[in-house]
């Protein structure tokens, strides 16, 4: 029977396996492209272990079901479980669709994060979620959110970057860097427009979380068009990436701290 | 001069506004809201078809009124999410320029749906992504926009055994519940912490025996839910919860606009900025 007792064994080998994925897609020379983000062609043998660090998981959270009765989604240790195996999907699902260097090894962090705080803090293991927490659209909704602000926040570096430099490749590589994480901001957002409807009963109520998040796609929505339409010097579209991620961190964690936000409906640590 | 014309447009809302208070949501309820909505849409399916060459179109396709378009959106987001006025929604300025906001989408969509060329002439060839996002985002806003006055949210205290009729709106109107419903039962589980890990209700509807719980809301025909959104407990003493009634008859074009949204984004997600747009940098 799979319980929570045998996770650090589970845990040690997927952490050691996306270790080995990250390393090997780093250090194969060959693979190295001169001028942007990304390699030329994939490293098969990282994809393996990739593979094998997600399926180490999937089949402890398979065996925690099947040992428990029911969906793994009730306790914030079993949602940390989901959040590891979901990073290290996104990372590999990112990898073989856009090669990035660093994608593997940010996901194996995430990841690794995550598994440690199951490991060394066994009490949140029956720690319950409120009622309005306990849904399948959590794991994901948050998930996405987070892959898409690790994207944002590499084009929000490239930016500043590009307030001083003057190579040609940073716009193209923040454009790329902006389609994916919008992407991932959309998942975000509408899966959490679905989940608002089936807890609260609406699928938008200008919650104050709901609006900046609202600001923080338009924002980056403005920078695709203005690109689209070949509007904006580089100052500016830099100064708006820029900005687009100040929004953005508003929407994570700022309005915790706005005084005209406190009714927020997504403030869960009072 | 077009963007003195929208600058009076939205003056002009603002000076309403000042006058005559909120915009009326829901004077335009069913039908009235269907009909302004097709004679807009007819409207403008006219214009595109017998005057294309007209300046109000050249306009609403230009790079400037799509840029004024998100631009403007973005500002009052913007003002929304700092002040936390959320009534601001309901104001003459943002119906005005929602309605502005969706005029140039659909024109938008008219001419983009297909490729063509630097001259306007068609290429033929279908654009699914660009129809995903774009369609996609027209039915999320203009089912939200259009079916605002229809929709109503009822809330009551539900006793156990005491069956109910009459709920009250959000401005704490009231208004007959479209079935009887009675409380049979109520549960409450509490962690060590004194916060409740479950909660849940059983509930009579029209007397049908139904569950409510969070997350879990029950389907009451067309358009409709019913929700268990918050109790007073205190065992042995008060035993009693708040039932909220949603009716939403327009959601089902949101869900579709969301759907195709969704997919639009995987797009965008595999395949990334166009090679076009880069080369032109």
């Amino acid at each position: 029977m799979i319980s929570w007792d045998v996770f650090i064994w589970f845990g040690i080998f997927s952490v050691m396996f996306s270790i080995f994925g990250s390393l090997i897609s780093m250090c194969a020379d060959d693979h190295w492209s001169q001028s942007s983000l990304r390699y030329r062609r994939r490293s098969n043998a990282a994809v393996i272990f990739s593979v094998a660090s997600i399926a180490v998981l999937a089949i402890f959270i398979i065996g925690l079901w099947v040992s428990l009765d029911r969906p793994p989604l009730r306790t914030m240790g079993e949602t940390r479980l989901w959040y590891s195996f979901f990073a290290l999907a996104a990372g590999l699902f990112t990898y073989i669709r856009w090669r990035y260097r660093w994608i593997l090894s940010f996901s194996t962090v995430l990841s690794t994060v995550f598994i440690m705080i199951n490991i060394f803090r066994p009490e949140i293991h029956d720690q319950t979620l409120m009622p309005a927490l306990q849904s399948p659209w959590f794991i994901p909704h948050v998930t996405v959110y987070m892959f898409s602000y690790s994207f944002l926040g590499c084009a929000f570096l490239l930016a500043a970057v590009g307030l001083f430099s003057s190579k040609n490749n940073i716009m193209e590589a923040t454009d790329t860097l902006v389609y994916i994480g919008l992407a991932f901001l959309t998942f975000g957002m509408l899966s959490g427009a679905l989940w608002a409807k089936q807890a609260w009963g609406h699928y938008w109520s200008w919650d104050p979380k709901e609006t900046w998040a609202l600001v923080t796609w338009l924002c980056y929505m403005f920078y695709i068009h203005l690109r689209l339409l070949g509007k904006g010097s580089r100052k500016v579209l830099c100064l708006l990436l820029i900005f687009s991620f100040a929004c953005l961190q508003m929407c994570w964690w700022g309005v915790n701290y706005l005084p005209t936000a406190q009714d927020s409906l997504h403030i869960y640590n009072r | 001069m077009p963007y003195i014309l929208l600058l009076s447009y939205l003056i002009a809302a603002f000076g309403i506004q000042l006058f005559a208070g909120d915009f009326p949501v829901t004077f335009f309820a069913f039908p009235l809201n269907i009909i302004i909505g097709m004679i807009w849409i007819g409207g403008m399916l006219w214009i595109w078809k017998d005057a294309r060459k007209s300046q109000f179109v050249a306009f609403m396709l230009s790079k400037g009124a799509s840029i004024s378009a998100i631009a403007l959106f973005l500002v009052f987001c913007l003002v929304v999410g700092l002040t936390g006025i959320r009534s601001l929604v309901n104001s003459w300025v943002f119906v005005s320029f929602m309605l502005y906001f969706q005029t140039v989408l659909l024109f938008v969509i008219l001419r983009g749906w297909r490729s063509q060329t630097a001259t306007g002439a068609y290429l033929g060839k279908i654009r699914w992504r660009f129809i995903l996002n774009h369609v996609g985002l027209f039915l999320v806003i203009s089912s939200a926009f259009w079916g605002a006055p229809d929709s109503e949210t009822l809330r009551f205290q539900a006793y156990i055994d005491v069956p109910v009729r009459r709920a009250f709106s959000m401005d704490g109107k009231p208004s007959w519940l479209p079935c009887i419903m009675e409380l049979k039962d109520f549960k409450v589980e509490f962690h060590d912490n004194g916060v409740p890990t479950m909660y849940e209700a059983e509930m009579l509807i029209d007397g049908e025996p139904v569950t409510l719980s969070v997350n879990h809301p029950y389907s009451l025909g067309f358009g409709r839910n019913i929700y268990l959104s918050g109790y007073d407990y205190d065992a042995g003493k008060s035993e009693s919860c708040i039932i909220q009634v949603v009716t939403e008859p327009w959601k089902y074009g949101a869900i579709a606009g969301v759907g195709m949204m969704l997919a639009g984004a995987l797009l965008l997600f595999i395949q990334g900025p166009k090679k076009r747009y880069v080369e032109e940098v």
